[in-house]
Parts: C-alpha cells; structure tokens; sequence
C-alpha cells in the first residue's frame, strides 16, 4: 500500500469505529479577592469526556494577621473553596465547596506538585462544565477577651491563580 | 459480596486499555454506560475543635437513589491559622459513625460492621492526627478503603482535641470523604 492509501484506511477505520483518545483539558482562573462567583466552560464537543483524574495548583497571596495572646503573627494562605458541577449531570460533585487545599495536588504550595487526585466523572458530548468558587474572607475564629483585648484577626484577601488540568479520555462519535 | 459487585463495576470502568486503542462499538457502549452510573463524589464538612475537650459533632446525609462507596478520608489542617512556631494543636481524636435509615441497605446497622472507620471518636490511634507544626501538612489520607455504604447514609463525625494539646481556643477541621457513587436504578444497557 501507498502512502494515500493507508490515510485512506485509516480514515475508514475512523469513521467506522469508535476509539478513545487521552485528552487533557485545562482551565485557568483567577479567583477574585473577596468574591463568590461561579463561571461555565463548554467542554469538547467531540465526544463524551470521561474524566479520570485532574491537577490543581494555586497561588498564595491572602494574608492573614493574627494577634493570640498579644503575639502578632502574619502568614500567607489560599483561602479559595471550590466545587466543581456538570449541567448534563445536574448535580455537583461535592456536596459543598471544598477548600483548595484539600484536592489540590499533593506537594508545598510553592514547590513542583506530583501526581493527580483519582475523580472519575463522565460528561456528556456538549456538557458544559461550572465550576464555583469562594473567594472571600473566612469565618473569624479569634476574639479580644477581657484578658487579651488586642486578640484578633485580620485577613487581606487577595486574587487567587487556580490552575486546573482533567485529566482524562474522549470518545469521538461518528453517528 | 456487595463489595465485589462494586469492584467489578469500579474495574470495568478503570481497567480500560489506553491511548488510542480501536474499541467496537459494544465495547465503547459498556464504557460509558457503567461510567454514566458510576461517579466520584465528595462529601466535605468543617466542625469546630477546642482545647476544652468539648466534643462537637456534624451530620450529612448522602445522595438518594444514588449508592455511595467510600474509599478515602482525608483531613485538612487548620488551614486558616497556625501560630510562629508552635503549630496549632498536636492531636485530635476523630470518629465517623454511619446510619442509614434507607430501607434497603444492603448492610442494614452499619456502624458494628465497619471497623476500620471508628465508630466511636475516642479510638483508634490511626485517626489521630499530628500536624508536627509542618506547614501545608494539611493531608493525611487513609487509602484502600472500600466500604458500600448504600444511599441515603447520614454520616455523623464527632471531634475533639487531647487536653492542652491544642494552643488555641477555636478552630475548624475539614474533613472530606471522597468515594464513588453508583446508580442501581436503571438495570441493563442502553
């Protein structure tokens, strides 16, 4: 066989049989200081997604300024909480927003992070993916007491970089 | 016996062969109809801890009509505070308790049954949990579990901290139960 006619059969064996190909699809977003928003992003529309797994990294730029005891401390944290829906599913894949934290993937928030977080979820050709997120300040669990009136906390929320990549298969459909 | 049938389901979805394989159109067909009824789910929940030794406690029911499978926890440190070099607190004690008023659960009073999850929150070693003041250290996650807990679970979590073992009136720890849900209610293919 000729060059023309291997393109050629294999563009038979396409269109005549289903495969799945790996496919990562990427999302970047910043996570706006003091906000609570939610945004949609059309996933391809090649196939069904089946999504296996997916990678988050994020950003640090929040800080908190603690006063315990008459001891100020001031610290850098992502105080950004996530959930993740499918509008073909109808449901979202968290009963509540997760801290980014806990699902992101594992390794010091400022050095390379390894591996990815299992999270099997199949959506639909033409799904379209939300994801929600929270950005703003969180609950205040320190208070001035008669003995330490200076006790207290502070946070100055700051925009977020969240990077996400799915990690997964598409099942291109040819009928 | 219910945990294999849930593991053969949970196979048929992961053990697929990869990258560009030609699939027929049955085998294709089965892939995404065990994957349209087999999805990852988390279930999050924060409750409070102090040094007091008070226990708090925190419910949550899972889906209807949906099975749910739980196969890790995982607990986020304080991810909000930590104080110079102290860390926030040393230990907590933790424990899960699951009841499911559903009536066809597949194993009716589950709390005697599962023993790896505690039932009681002043156990088990293995679910104490040592920040050892190493920040971001907010992860510790029991792997492997399997446990087919059936739909429509609450899940009660009661908390408390070791006297003096915690350097600071209040905090949150999250808790997050990841596994796999799985829908009975449509038997056969499409």
């Amino acid at each position: 066989m000729n060059m023309a006619e291997i393109t050629k059969k294999l563009g038979d064996l396409k269109q005549t049989q289903a495969y799945e190909k790996t496919f990562d699809f990427t999302r970047s977003f910043i996570a706006k200081a003091g906000e609570a928003n939610s945004f949609a992003i059309p996933i391809t529309n090649e196939g069904p997604f089946l999504q296996m797994s997916y990678n988050i990294s994020y950003t640090r730029n929040s800080k908190k300024i603690t006063t315990y005891h008459n001891v100020t401390s001031t610290e850098t944290f992502c105080g950004v909480k996530i959930k993740f829906k499918s509008q073909a599913d109808n449901s979202a894949q968290s009963n509540d927003y997760i801290p980014v934290q806990l699902i992101s993937t594992p390794g010091g928030w400022n050095y390379a992070r390894y591996g990815a977080r299992p999270f099997q979820h199949l959506y639909p050709k033409g799904d379209v993916l939300v994801i929600e997120y929270d950005n703003r300040e969180p609950e205040k669990l320190i208070h001035a007491t008669p003995d330490y009136p200076n006790d207290g906390e502070t946070f100055e929320m700051s925009d977020e970089l969240i990077q996400i990549c799915f990690n997964g298969y598409i099942y291109p459909l040819n009928k | 016996m219910i945990k294999s049938f849930g593991e053969s389901i949970y196979e048929k979805l992961t053990g697929i062969k990869r990258n560009g394989l030609i699939l027929s159109e049955k085998r294709r067909d089965e892939i995404l109809y065990y994957a349209k009824r087999v999805r990852a789910k988390d279930y999050y929940f924060s409750i409070p801890i102090d040094n007091g030794a008070n226990i708090y406690e925190k419910v949550l029911t899972t889906t209807a009509n949906w099975d749910f499978i739980l196969t890790s926890v995982s607990f986020s440190d304080s991810i909000y505070r930590r104080y110079g070099s102290w860390g926030f607190y040393k230990k907590f004690k933790l424990g899960l308790k699951f009841e499911n008023f559903y009536p066809t659960s597949p194993l009716g009073s589950i709390a005697e049954d599962l023993n790896c999850i505690p039932s009681e929150f002043t156990i088990c070693d293995g679910f104490s949990y040592d920040t050892g003041g190493v920040l971001d250290r907010h992860l510790v996650e029991p792997k492997n579990l399997f446990y087919y807990l059936g739909q429509r679970i609450t899940i009660k979590a009661q908390i408390k901290a070791e006297p003096n073992n915690l350097y600071n009136g209040l905090t949150n720890v999250g808790i997050l139960l990841t596994g796999i849900e799985v829908n009975l209610q449509d038997e056969g293919v499409d």
